[in-house]
C-alpha cells in the first residue's frame, strides 16, 4: 500500500517519540563505545537519522528499538574508526577495542540503563558542595582539568584525581541505589 | 576507599582518557594496564559513563532540547539537500532533452539541404549526360551548335529534332 501523508504523520510521530525516550541512553552508550566527548551528541544524532532513513525496515514485533539503536551506533562508530585508521599511522586503539569487547558483551536492556540514569541524579543531588562545584566547572562551563586547575591554583592532573575521586564517590552511591550487577 | 589496584597515576590516565586528552602513548599505556585487570576495566566503563550522564545532566547545551534542536536541524538539512539534488537533477534533466532536441532539429535541417543538394546535383548531372550523348551523335557540330545546346540544355525535345534533321 504506497504511504499516504497520514501514514508519514503517523511514522514521524512514533519516531519523535522515540527519539525523546532514547536519547539519553544512546548518547551514554556512544560514548561507551569510546567516542570522544565532543562528538557524542554529533554520532548520536547521525545514528537518529541513520535510523530515521530505515524507520520503515524497522519491525517492532520483531525487535525492540533500543538495540536496533545501538546496532546502528556500533556500525558508525566502526566506520568512523576505519576512516580514522586509514587516516592515522598511529596505533592508538587498543583502548577502543578493549571498550568494543566489553559493549558486545552488555545485553543493554533498556530499563537497567534508564535506572543507571536515574540514580545518577540522585547521587549527584547528593554530593557535597565542593565536589559539585568541581563537577559544575568541568561539565556545565566546560573547563578541562588544566583550565580548573589554573583557576583554583592546582596542577592539571592533581584535579584530574580529584574528578576521579568525585567520579568514584558516585559509583559507589549508584552501586548502593541499583545493585552492582546492574552497573555496567 | 579507592580500589589498590588503581593507583595515582592510572587514576590520572583515566582522567585523561575521558577527557579526550591522553596522548597516544598514555592510551597505549592504559590499555595494557586494562586488558590484564577486570577492576580496572570496570572503573573505566563506569568513569566513561558517570561522566557522560553527568554531562548531559549539568552541561546547558548538552540537554534533551538542544540535541533534539540539533537533530531536527540536521534532518532539515538533508531535507533541504536532498530537495536541491532533485532540483539539480532535474534542471540537468530539462537541459539534456533540449540539446536532444536540438540535435535532431539540426540533424534534420542537414538531412534536407543535403537532399536537396544531392537533387540539383541528380539534375545537373542528367543534363551532362544527355549533352554528352547529343554531342557524341553529332559527330561533328559546329561552335554555334555547341553554343546554342549549351545555352538550352534542358530542350530535349528540340536537340533530338535537330539530330533526326541531321540524319
Amino acid at each position: 500500500m504506497p504511504e499516504t501523508a497520514t501514514t508519514f504523520e503517523d511514522r514521524d510521530g512514533r519516531f519523535a517519540r522515540l527519539v525523546a525516550e532514547h536519547q539519553a541512553t544512546l548518547r551514554s552508550f556512544v560514548r561507551m563505545l569510546g567516542v570522544q566527548p565532543h562528538w557524542v551528541d554529533d554520532v548520536a544524532q547521525e545514528v537518529f537519522l541513520v535510523a530515521y532513513r530505515r524507520f520503515a525496515d524497522f519491525d517492532e514485533d520483531r525487535g525492540d528499538f533500543h538495540s536496533w539503536l545501538r546496532g546502528i551506533a556500533r556500525k558508525q562508530v566502526a566506520n568512523e574508526r576505519r576512516r580514522e585508521l586509514r587516516r592515522s599511522r598511529l596505533v592508538q586503539h587498543e583502548l577502543l577495542d578493549l571498550l568494543a569487547e566489553a559493549v558486545d558483551e552488555d545485553q543493554g536492556d533498556l530499563s537497567q540503563t534508564l535506572a543507571v540514569h536515574d540514580a545518577l541524579k540522585g547521587c549527584l543531588e547528593a554530593l557535597p558542595l565542593h565536589s559539585r562545584e568541581l563537577l559544575r566547572m568541568r561539565y556545565e562551563q566546560d573547563l578541562d582539568a588544566d583550565s580548573m586547575g589554573a583557576a583554583i591554583g592546582r596542577e592539571g592532573n592533581a584535579v584530574r584525581q580529584s574528578l576521579f575521586r568525585v567520579r568514584e564517590v558516585l559509583r559507589r552511591c549508584m552501586g548502593s541505589k541499583i545493585g552492582l550487577q546492574a552497573w555496567p | 576507599m579507592n580500589d589498590p589496584a588503581i593507583t595515582p597515576e592510572i587514576e590520572a590516565l583515566i582522567g585523561s582518557f575521558i577527557d579526550g586528552r591522553a596522548e597516544p602513548a598514555e592510551a597505549t599505556a592504559l590499555a595494557a594496564l586494562a586488558r590484564g585487570n577486570p577492576v580496572l576495566r570496570r572503573a573505566l566503563r563506569a568513569h566513561l559513563l558517570i561522566s557522560e550522564i553527568s554531562s548531559q545532566l549539568l552541561a546547558p547545551e548538552r540537554g534533551a532540547e538542544p540535541f533534539f534542536a540539533g537533530l531536527v536541524q540536521r534532518h532539515q538539512s538533508e531535507q533541504d539537500a536532498e530537495a536541491f539534488t532533485r532540483r539539480v537533477l532535474r534542471c540537468v534533466e530539462v537541459q539534456r532533452a533540449g540539446t536532444v532536441r536540438t540535435a535532431t532539429r539540426l540533424l534534420l535541417e542537414v538531412a534536407s539541404l543535403s537532399a536537396a543538394a544531392l537533387l540539383m546535383i541528380g539534375l545537373l548531372s542528367a543534363s551532362a549526360h544527355a549533352l554528352m550523348r547529343i554531342g557524341t551523335a553529332d559527330t561533328a557540330p559546329t561552335g554555334r551548335h555547341v553554343r546554342e545546346e549549351v545555352l538550352r540544355p534542358l530542350d530535349l525535345a528540340a536537340l533530338l529534332d535537330h539530330n533526326k534533321d541531321m540524319q
